[in-house]
């Protein structure tokens, strides 16, 4: 996966939020110019003009054939193939943005490819907008805005018990920050003089679970609880719920698309890998979201206990 | 088996965490699918990848691996290298397919997790 061009652990919450939450087809324009690929070039320079655009997709109904790029059309003038048709100079190689991915995808893509425009196809391959970093800014402005006037009411609340308890918010799609709690849970756990294997039990289960939120959920929270009986890593999503919760508790069923297995994830262990680790498992969920709480018992305090009770 | 063993027999070459080549390995596990690292118990387990995300080297740490090598010829970007070095962890890439480094490497007498 691409990197994104600022660094998701130091920028503020509600701008990396944003870019998570936003999809690309928040942002890109839906009113394509197209040309057909026997449309003779010198009218795509036309297009180009008129329209103040620097590159057309070539399509053949909905489906995108390729791409003819303000380069493209100066080279043709320079060789002299003005009017030959655009299907014999267009890229047929093209990138292209799926319209539920997040616009941090669509950011990296620009700053890696370098392109001044993508076309973005639906589920069904079909060319359903174009996404520039115009649009990208003008999106961000817009959202940006409405999300701090939001925020301005949004006061995080402290726990009041004794138990040391940390909550962390875990966005949609945050591939870059996924994995950050649960390293900061790890080291307060070591900090706190748990045994290793019982900080790796833990975080294996925090760190799936965070995934999972990532991956299939509307965005939501790991708390981490340590009490001198126990651990207990708490998720807790906003939806839009497990349809079969018994499957998803099977080892390999996934509903992952693609792209989230390419990087690595959604192969159906998260749920099973959660449980085996934890020594109590509980695991709710509907349409509002879904809830799972792992327990993992200290051992020092189980001796404890024993020797009280042979007093 | 060190890091720096196993550099030469995989010819890789390190990308970060090279003043710890002298950790010493005692299983390798070859994966992209993260999940399946996290079902790990062992220790001393190198992790062979061609998986470059930055879940690569969270996972990594999540399972208290120390090394890890790139294998397809992978190149890091450099947020997740800084990730790696943050974390004290040794990568090293290699030209060579995921099955050729596990062979070469097993040959050399690596065992495997399981």
């Amino acid at each position: 996966m691409s990197t994104l061009p600022i660094s998701t652990d130091d920028s503020p919450t509600f701008l990396t939020e944003l870019i998570f939450r936003l999809k690309v087809k928040d942002a890109m324009t839906r009113e394509v110019i197209t040309a057909r690929r026997t449309d003779p070039l010198r009218d795509l320079q036309l297009l180009m003009r008129e329209h103040q655009i620097s590159g057309i997709p070539i399509v053949e109904g909905p489906r995108l054939l390729g791409i003819v790029s303000m380069d493209d059309v100066i080279r043709a003038l320079d060789e002299g193939r003005i009017d030959e048709p655009a299907g014999d100079h267009m890229s047929r190689q093209v990138i292209v943005l799926e319209d539920d991915m997040p616009l941090s995808f669509g950011i990296s893509s620009m700053d890696k490819y370098r392109f001044g425009r993508f076309p973005v196809l639906s589920k069904e391959k079909q060319l359903v907008g174009i996404i520039t970093s115009r649009d990208i800014l003008v999106a961000l402005l817009v959202e940006f805005n409405r999300e701090a006037e939001r925020l301005e009411d949004d006061i995080p609340s402290r726990p009041t018990d004794d138990s040391y308890r940390r909550e962390y918010r875990v966005r949609k799609y945050d591939f870059e920050l996924a994995g950050k709690p649960t390293s900061d849970i790890k080291k307060r756990l070591k900090e706190a003089g748990l045994h290793p294997k019982l900080i790796r039990r833990v975080a294996v289960a925090s760190y799936e679970l965070e995934m999972n939120q990532v991956v299939h959920s509307e965005g939501g929270t790991i708390a981490v609880r340590l009490n001198p009986q126990q651990v207990e890593i708490i998720a807790i999503d906003n939806g839009p719920g497990i349809p079969d919760v018994e499957q998803a508790l099977e080892e390999g069923y996934s509903t992952a698309t693609e792209w989230v297995r390419s990087l690595g994830f959604g192969a159906g262990m998260g749920l099973p890998n959660a449980r085996r680790v934890s020594d109590d498992f509980e695991i709710s969920t509907g349409s509002h979201g879904t809830s799972v709480r792992c327990r993992f018992a200290l051992p020092e305090h189980q001796t404890e206990e024993d020797s009280h009770a042979t007093q | 088996m060190t890091a720096e063993t196993i550099a030469r027999i995989v010819e890789a070459r390190f990308v970060c965490g090279e003043s710890n080549a002298d950790r010493e390995l005692d299983y390798a596990f070859a994966s992209d699918l993260m999940s399946d690292v996290l079902t790990l118990t062992q220790e001393n387990v190198l992790f062979i990848t061609g998986l470059v995300a930055p879940q690569t080297i969270r996972t990594a740490m999540i399972s208290d691996i120390h090394t890890i090598l790139v294998v397809r010829g992978k190149t890091l970007p450099r947020t997740i290298v800084e990730l790696a070095e943050e974390n004290d962890l040794t990568v090293m890439t290699s030209s060579f397919s995921m099955y050729r480094a596990s062979g070469e490497l097993y040959k050399a007498g690596l065992s495997p997790v399981f």
